[in-house]
């Protein structure tokens, strides 16, 4: 026959014990995986703040950097300097007359587009034409965009009517220089 | 062991008797005294013969049962209300057939409450009293281990303040103690019980024969001055062997803390929860150990984590430094120069040279527009008798000025008049 529960007080603190340093490590167990949570939680949303940070810099990669170098580069070599349009005057000589100009400017450039036409054309000056259009591409920074002719077809010895060229003369500005790369 | 007021003890070298109230009183004394030794701290289980004053033993019928059912019997119940009582201490021998194919079973049980205080007593000590076994049960098993009951159908008990007579032989058994001073007529009761000598019998009894079976002794001290018919006992020549004190101890130890006749078996005892609690805290400790190292180990682990993601930020915080810088220079880069690739290159004298040795004899240019970027148009005069449309068709693509594929060539056969649209592109040598 049973009747009751009996137990000795040193079983009884052991017991105790045992079950406050089960709970303790129940608890620290929470403690460290709750507080690891959180830290991982913050790191994980600092990272994704980064990467969409670095998302929004798309574009500035460093093979964007290379093409912007390689292009800067390449225009700077099709910069004329200063006195271009000084050279491509006295290249044109007084026959070429300008007929109109157009100048925009840069804060470190500035491009001009002159139209000249030669006076008085004849079928003679082909040669010196093609030679004119020559150097004047060989001057740097400037280049032949559009060339014209036109004769007078219905004669029956046609004859040159017409000579036009547009000249786009990129030059670099006085107070400019290129910046370090 | 509690004999009668007696209560026997084993020092080192022999059993002492303690008596107390010798001098009369109340039954309860001796077991007071016991109670108070019983109480003192101890270690392991305690078990006892316990044969006080005041213990009956009266031989009961009884169905073949265990001793849970015996006391569930109604009948019995009514005969014997200790079975019920949870403050008495009871046993039964173990049900054995008597004449006519019944069982019978012989009790013991106290009269007063007196057992309970020694089970209480243990209980506080710190060693549970296992057993208590009536002075029979001890002697039955001590007879039935040593000498078998078959050979020896009674024992006598010839202890200084207490004499009995167990009847051993099966469906007979009984019990009668003198637990006080013996007169002259209890010495003949105790002779009675014994039976007549029977000389011609003398060194050895038949086995079975009724009534002049063999007789186990236990006696402490000289049996010649404790029984006044001792000599005729030992005459009989059924006296099989004699045993002492420390014999009934072992053979007390020895029986099994289920048999039915503990005594003990009768007071409730409490659930031992010490095993439970010891799991528990095994348990409990093995959790801790276990959580602690998941704990250690799940924190490392996160270190490491976190160590990693530590890296992969400063590695994009560099990417970032990097693309700041690179949105820097690239702005600055293109503020200098006009944004985006460099405008194409043209070479009009190229052009003009390549057009003006593409063109036959037979055809005369007229007008000629290059540009805007590589677009041309062209217009000449051709003496169709001279060279076919198709020929000056390919001769110009040759140099580069391909037409276009709609309305890119018009040629009026009548005036001998072609126009040409069309974009340049440098000849491939």
């Amino acid at each position: 026959m049973r009747r009751g529960f009996d137990c000795t007080r040193r079983f009884v603190a052991l017991a105790g014990l045992a079950t406050v340093a089960a709970a303790s490590a129940l608890a620290y167990r929470k403690e460290t995986a709750s507080a690891a949570l959180i830290r991982s939680e913050r790191l994980r949303s600092a990272e994704a703040a980064l990467i969409a940070q670095a998302s929004s810099f798309e574009g500035y990669g460093d093979a964007a950097l290379r093409q912007a170098r390689q292009e800067n580069e390449q225009f700077q070599r099709r910069l004329g300097p200063t006195d271009t349009l000084d050279q491509l005057k006295r290249l044109l000589g007084a026959r070429w007359s300008i007929e109109s100009s157009t100048v925009d400017e840069q804060e470190a450039f500035s491009t001009q587009s002159i139209t000249y036409r030669l006076q008085s054309p004849t079928v003679a000056d082909w040669r010196g034409i093609v030679q004119t259009v020559s150097e004047a591409e060989a001057l740097p920074g400037a280049q032949v965009t559009q060339f014209e002719m036109a004769t007078d077809a219905d004669s029956r010895r046609p004859s040159v009517v017409l000579v036009r060229i547009v000249v786009s003369v990129l030059t670099r500005r006085a107070a400019t220089t290129p910046r370090p790369q | 062991m509690v004999l009668g007021r007696g209560i026997w003890s084993r020092s080192q070298s022999e059993w002492e008797v303690e008596v107390p109230g010798a001098q009369g009183g109340h039954s309860s004394q001796p077991l007071e005294s016991l109670s108070r030794r019983l109480s003192e701290p101890a270690h392991g289980r305690t078990v006892i013969v316990f044969e006080p004053r005041g213990m009956a033993h009266p031989a009961s019928e009884t169905p073949k049962v265990g001793r849970r059912v015996f006391a569930s019997l109604a009948r019995v119940r009514n005969e014997h209300p200790v079975v019920a009582s949870e403050s008495l201490g009871w046993g039964m021998e173990p049900a054995e057939p008597t004449f006519g194919g019944a069982y019978a079973t012989l009790l013991h049980y106290e009269m007063t409450p007196g057992l309970v205080r020694l089970h209480d007593a243990c209980a506080r000590s710190g060693s549970p009293l296992s057993a208590a076994w009536s002075a029979y049960s001890a002697c039955s098993a001590l007879v039935s281990a040593s000498i078998g009951a078959k050979r020896a159908g009674c024992a006598i008990f010839l202890i200084p303040g207490f004499t009995a007579f167990a009847c051993l032989e099966p469906g007979k058994r009984a019990f009668r103690v003198w637990a006080e001073p013996m007169n002259e007529r209890d010495w003949k009761v105790f002779s009675g019980l014994l039976g007549e000598p029977t000389p011609e019998h003398a060194g050895r009894v038949p086995d079975g024969a009724p009534g002049h079976l063999g007789i186990a002794v236990l006696a402490q001290g000289d049996p010649g001055k404790l029984c006044p018919t001792w000599l005729q006992v030992l005459e009989s020549g059924r006296v099989e062997r004699v045993f002492d004190l420390d014999d009934l101890a072992a053979a007390a130890a020895s029986i099994s803390r289920g048999h039915p006749a503990n005594l003990a078996e009768a007071f409730p005892l409490a659930r031992r929860m010490d095993p439970c609690l010891a799991w528990l805290a095994a348990a409990a400790l093995i959790s801790a150990v276990v959580l602690v190292a998941v704990a250690l180990a799940a924190k490392d682990r996160a270190k490491a984590d976190e160590s990693a993601a530590r890296g992969r930020m400063a590695v994009l915080e560099r990417r970032l430094e990097t693309l700041r810088s690179n949105r820097t220079e690239i702005e600055n880069l293109r503020s200098q120069g006009q944004g985006g690739p460099p405008r194409e290159n043209f070479h009009r004298a190229g052009e003009l040279k390549a057009l003006a040795s593409g063109l036959p004899d037979a055809v005369t240019l007229t007008a000629l527009t290059l540009g805007p970027g590589t677009a041309f148009r062209l217009e000449a005069k051709v003496r169709a008798d001279a060279i076919r449309p198709s020929e000056i068709r390919d001769l110009l693509a040759g140099k580069g000025f391909a037409c276009q594929s709609a309305n890119g060539w018009v040629y009026d056969t009548a005036s001998g008049t072609l126009v040409v649209l069309g974009l340049f592109e440098a000849p491939k040598r």
